[in-house]
This record gives C-alpha cells, sequence and structure tokens, in this order.
C-alpha cells in the first residue's frame, strides 16, 4: 500500500497559490515599512569643542530674517565677499536674529559650507535691540 | 471515468497555476524593488517638516535624537520631555552613549528656540550636534 502511494505523492506539485501568498504578504511589509526620505546632517562643533581647537578669536557672521550675511562692517555680504573678507579656515560664528527660522539658518550654514567654511557654529542670538543700537 | 475526471482536473489545476506565473514575476520584481531601493527605518517624526538642504552628506543616525517641533515641543528619544527636566534627561542619556546627538527641528521654529535647547545641549556636554535636514535635488 505504502509502496502504491509514494510515486503519486511525488508527482503531486507544489501549488504556487501558497508562494504567491507569502510573496504578497513580503511584498506588503516592504512597501509600508520602507521609506524614500534622505536626510543630511548639518554638524555643529559646540563652542566648547571650537575653544579647545584654536585659541584665536572667531570671526562673526551675522544672519539676518530674510537670509542675508552681514559683518560688523558691511551688510549683505555677497559669495565673493565672504570669501575675500574672511578666513575660511578659521572658526567662524554665525549669529542669528532670534526670530531666525530654522529654514534660514540651514540655508545659510549650508551656503557657508559650500563656500569652504569648516569651522561654523552657532553663536548665541543677536537682540534685536542691540541691532537697532547699532544702527542709529 | 473516474481517471478521465481526475486527469481533467490535474490539467485544470496546472493550467490555473500557468497563468498566475506572470503575476509572480512581477510581485518579485517589485519586492525586489522596495527591498533594494527602499531603507526600513522608525518612523520618528512627531509631524515635523524638517528644513530642506541641496547638501549630499548623508547623515548618520545618532543614538540620541532630540526632535524639537514647531509648538516647541521637545522629544528625546520619542519621549516627551519638558524644558525644565531636559538637563537630567540628557546626564543620564549621555552616560549611556557617546556624546554626539542628532537634532530633528521643524523649519518653522525660530533660533530663539533652538538657541535654548542648544544652550542645555552644550552645558550637557555634547561635543558635537548635527542638525537633521531633508536632502533636496540641488537646483
Amino acid at each position: 500500500m505504502s509502496t502504491l502511494l509514494l510515486p503519486q505523492r511525488r508527482k503531486q506539485s507544489i501549488s504556487l497559490t501558497a508562494l504567491i501568498d507569502v510573496v504578497f504578504i513580503l511584498l506588503m511589509f516592504f512597501m509600508l515599512t520602507s521609506s524614500f526620505t534622505k536626510f543630511s546632517a548639518l554638524e555643529m562643533q559646540s563652542s566648547l569643542a571650537a575653544s579647545t581647537a584654536s585659541d584665536s578669536k572667531p570671526q562673526l557672521l551675522r544672519l539676518a530674517l530674510d537670509g542675508q550675511l552681514s559683518s560688523e562692517q558691511t551688510t549683505a555680504l555677497t559669495d565673493s565677499a565672504l570669501t575675500s573678507d574672511f578666513d575660511i579656515s578659521m572658526p567662524t560664528v554665525l549669529q542669528p536674529t532670534p526670530d531666525t527660522q530654522v529654514q534660514v539658518i540651514v540655508d545659510a550654514l549650508s551656503r557657508l559650507k559650500t563656500l569652504g567654511f569648516t569651522q561654523v557654529t552657532l553663536g548665541k542670538s543677536r537682540p534685536q535691540a542691540n541691532l537697532a543700537a547699532g544702527q542709529q | 471515468m473516474s481517471i478521465f475526471n481526475q486527469a481533467q482536473t490535474q490539467r485544470r489545476k496546472t493550467n490555473s497555476d500557468d497563468n498566475l506565473i506572470p503575476l509572480i514575476n512581477i510581485v518579485f520584481l517589485l519586492l525586489i524593488f522596495f527591498m533594494i531601493a527602499g531603507k526600513i527605518e522608525q518612523i520618528q517624526d512627531a509631524g515635523l517638516t524638517l528644513p530642506e538642504n541641496s547638501q549630499t552628506k548623508p547623515a548618520v543616525a545618532q543614538p540620541i535624537t532630540l526632535q524639537l517641533s514647531k509648538d516647541n515641543e521637545i522629544h528625546l528619544n520619542n519621549e516627551v520631555v519638558n524644558f525644565e527636566e531636559l538637563p537630567n534627561a540628557l546626564t543620564q542619556l549621555l552616560q549611556e552613549h557617546p556624546a554626539n546627538i542628532a537634532v530633528r527641528a521643524d523649519k518653522q521654529v525660530t533660533y530663539q528656540d533652538l538657541d535654548k535647547v542648544l544652550d542645555t545641549l552644550r552645558a550637557a556636554g555634547f561635543s558635537t550636534i548635527n542638525l537633521f535636514t531633508l536632502t533636496t535635488e540641488a537646483s
């Protein structure tokens, strides 16, 4: 009896429906869990680490609400002015106004990075009152 | 008669399986695409819209993640933390992990609020702060 049954079983092929079920479940899992967004990171050394790296006084850059960069002497610095007036290898402190949005800060940081500034940190926010007093 | 019937049903079965093969091919292709192109990661954006950036330096996942929403709600490793409790929570985490932290701030957060958090992070002793952004195509 058993010898008769064995060859019959071998002939039976596995149904593909079960395979499709499993593959569909795998597909659903990967479709729902995978994400295609890419993140990038802007690295900032904290002031603690920056002060140990260099004893020299950092150069200050001010960031206005509209994203314009200015130094103590000039306002609305262009890319060429930034590279000629500033030493890109020196530690640089970016001082945004308190109401500046993070998007504007990120834009300014990446602009400085593409210009070649290596050690950029965010400084204390510059009070609006001081700016008004400085302009008068 | 019964043998004839069996043969007929078997033929039907194999025929229906044959029809499924193109479907399986496509499903397999889709599966391979999602497995290779997608990246499985924990979704941890508490309604955040990260600032956009065209830089290509990929972000490295950090053991400590701080999220700052536009309502100034702070999430430290997916747990809501008050600003007052933040220093204590940070020193506890800092003992377990190396001194790097990822900051995911909403793009509408003002520097006033971000600065307070960054100050706390510096005071807690973090040497490198990674500000996370969404990568967009360079225009």
